[in-house]
């Protein structure tokens, strides 16, 4: 069984995350002109002093968390994050699919199959309640508040949404 | 325009019907966002705010500003009656609170935290009220220093005093805030910046996905992971006459304590950069510190449910007047807010209230209205909004997820926005975790172009030196504060480590 990563080997890499952004932007900023302009302070000097901020912070947390390694704990029990990523993968699959399925099939299949696998509800019971959300929300949105909402790769064929 | 003629202006813009109804539904939303603990106030109004472009401004604000109150009002319950905090400002509720539930008194409890909120609203109100005119009317004479030093104060109020994160850690969020604000078109020059020559990046990233991400998304991963744990205890509770009459009295009796919590309470949120949570805090401290038997505490005072949330509630509206006088916000609910300005064409700040004096003092009349109606509503319907506590997390997360989704889109009709929100929910999730604070990253992404081009326009001014910032009247002693205020957790290490030396010889 593999190890859970410690708070402290997050804590460097977030940190550490931090301050490859920040030299990113500081390159950016300065090839922008960070100096002195005909119109006053150039665009890039805001940005410079900012992403300055943001690296040395970002140094000192990195250096903070080596400093403290021995007492890191664990990022999160293995429970708790398997609960996590059961509760984020539906998430990114209805974001990816939302292009595809338009919005609202993805409302009532996402409701419907995330209350029958995640929350062990029958099927019989919360599937109806996905599709009857999302027909709710097709009429207020297109219809009362015109609010115009991904469709479907099906709009147009023989499907409304 | 003086107060008395503003606010009759401003209560005939609360009884228009289609004004007054926005203001319930924010209420009844507020209430039902603050029960649930899966998702707090700010959150509630990042999710909310892109659905406000299709309402009229005057009712827009009136919702956003009653889902504030009806989420203040919302987390007692939870935390009284089931022990859990439903709103970070409610957190402390949970020590006296629930003890007083399990001796058979949540009744009591609860009415007591109604009629403390309610009554410090009403002190703070009035503050509201009276201190607006004057106070838009100071900053009328502002210039870009001045407005500079006070956006400084801001932040350095929560790298100084945030709340128990490591300043290192705020000042990346600040920064990050900025950095993310300054992507698109240079507010003078018009030039494209930090878009790495991309095009979706040209329009810069939009403030409400970011904060649907970080609030929204990320707090219910991290309630996620308290579903991996046991269960909670449930008491129930039914709010009687007899009851409100009790409160009525218990509060008679501490008159003083309330409205001394009152007014500490609207000074933290005025403050810029700190609102409701701190608030309740020093409230709770307040009430021990000047109480005649402090052991009490922690057992069932019912002082540590009044102070607390007397505090709490008009740090709420104090954090909004700053927000409209001088367009700084004076918490992060009223940051997400002062967003909402911008989105429907307003800029915030003492012009305000010659252009709009129907915008600001609808506003201010709703903080009358909206109170009360939250009032009633838990008197009525405690019983009910516990029940919300039951709905199960399985069909919460879509429901919240998918008005997430549908709220990032509908700003620009753009799939680009509903994947920050996406990513910046995943990264807000470890953030979170890590402890980064996500308040000061929020406030800084909003008042980052305001806060660029006075930085820019003092530079101008001072020919290129940043000492006129010192050398002006009201500019210069706010500088000193900022400057004390980010020095302070520097001067605090030291102290203690000084100490830690005196000990050791």
């Amino acid at each position: 069984m593999r190890r859970l990563p410690r708070t402290h080997h997050l804590e460097l890499l977030v940190g550490a995350a931090f301050v490859v952004l920040a030299l990113v932007l500081i390159r950016e900023s300065v090839l922008l002109g960070a100096g002195w302009g005909s119109a006053g302070p150039q665009p890039g000097l805001f940005p410079l002093l900012s992403a300055l901020v943001m690296g040395s912070s970002g140094l000192l947390v990195c250096a903070q968390a080596a400093n403290h390694s021995s007492e890191s704990s664990p990022f999160a029990e293995r429970s708790e994050l398997l609960e996590v990523v059961k509760v984020a993968a539906p998430m990114v699959a209805a974001v990816v699919l939302l292009p595809y399925l338009g919005f609202y099939m993805v409302t009532a299949l996402y409701l419907g199959l995330f209350a029958v696998w995640y929350g062990r509800m029958p099927w019989y019971l919360v599937l109806p309640l996905g599709i009857a959300v999302a027909v709710v929300a097709f009429y207020a949105f297109e219809q009362g508040f015109k609010v115009l909402l991904p469709k479907s790769i099906f709009y147009g064929y023989f499907l409304p949404f | 325009m003086d107060p008395i003629s503003g606010l009759a202006l401003g209560f005939s813009q609360v009884f228009q019907p289609y004004n007054l109804a926005f203001l319930f539904l924010g209420v009844v939303l507020g209430l039902v966002i603050g029960v649930l603990p899966g998702l707090g106030g700010t959150s509630g109004v990042a999710i909310l705010l892109p659905l406000t472009l299709f309402i009229h401004p005057n009712a827009a604000i009136m919702m956003l500003a009653g889902l504030y109150w009806g989420a203040v009002y919302g987390g007692v319950i939870t935390s009284i009656l089931f022990n859990i905090p439903g709103e970070p400002w409610s957190a402390v509720l949970v020590f006296d609170g629930h003890p007083l539930a399990k001796a058979g008194r949540a009744g009591l409890a609860l009415t007591t935290a109604f009629v403390s909120s309610l009554f410090a609203a009403f002190v703070s109100n009035l503050l509201f009220t009276f201190f607006a005119v004057p106070l838009a009317e100071f900053a009328l004479g502002f210039g870009p220093p001045e407005i500079f030093a006070i956006m400084l104060m801001a932040f350095a109020t929560f790298v100084g005093i945030g709340e128990g994160a490591s300043p290192l850690k705020t000042l990346i969020m600040i920064a990050l805030g900025f950095l993310l604000g300054a992507v698109g078109l240079d507010l003078v020059t018009g030039q494209p910046r930090l878009t790495f020559g991309t095009i979706t990046l040209l329009t810069g990233f939009n403030f409400v996905p970011i904060t649907i991400g970080l609030f929204g998304i990320a707090e219910l991963l991290v309630s996620a992971e308290e579903q991996a744990r046991e269960k909670v205890e449930e008491i129930k509770a039914r709010l009687g006459w007899h009851d409100l009459v009790a409160a009525v009295r218990e509060l008679g009796r501490r008159l003083w304590l309330l409205i001394a919590a009152a007014a500490m309470g609207f000074w933290v949120g005025v403050m810029p950069g700190t609102g409701a949570t701190p608030a309740s805090f020093m409230g709770y401290g307040l009430a021990r510190q000047y109480s005649r038997n402090p052991e009490r505490f922690g057992k069932g005072a019912i002082e540590g449910v009044m102070a607390p949330q007397a505090a709490a509630d008009a740090a709420g509206i104090g954090s909004l007047l700053p927000m409209v006088t001088l367009g700084v916000p004076g918490s992060p609910t009223a940051a997400v807010i002062m967003a909402g300005l911008f989105m429907w064409g307003l800029i915030p700040g003492p012009k305000l209230f010659q252009e709009r004096p129907d915008f600001v003092w609808g506003l201010v009349g709703s903080l009358y209205v909206g109170h009360l109606i939250g009032f009633g509503l838990c008197i009525l319907a405690t019983p009910l909004l516990a029940a919300i506590m039951r709905v199960p997390y399985a069909l919460l997360t879509p429901f919240i997820v998918m008005i997430s989704i549908l709220g990032a889109y509908a700003i620009n009709n753009s799939l680009f926005d509903v994947w920050i929100v996406l990513i910046f929910g995943l990264v807000g999730y470890v953030l979170r975790k890590l402890k980064y604070p996500a308040a000061p990253l929020i406030v800084a992404l909003v008042l980052g172009d305001p806060t660029e081009s006075a930085f820019r326009q003092t530079l101008i001014m001072g020919h290129g030196s940043p000492a006129i910032l010192f050398t002006r009247p009201i500019s210069g002693p706010l500088m000193g504060v900022a400057i004390l205020l980010f020095l302070l957790p520097l001067i605090r290490t030291v102290l203690t480590r000084r100490r830690a030396q005196v000990q050791q010889a």
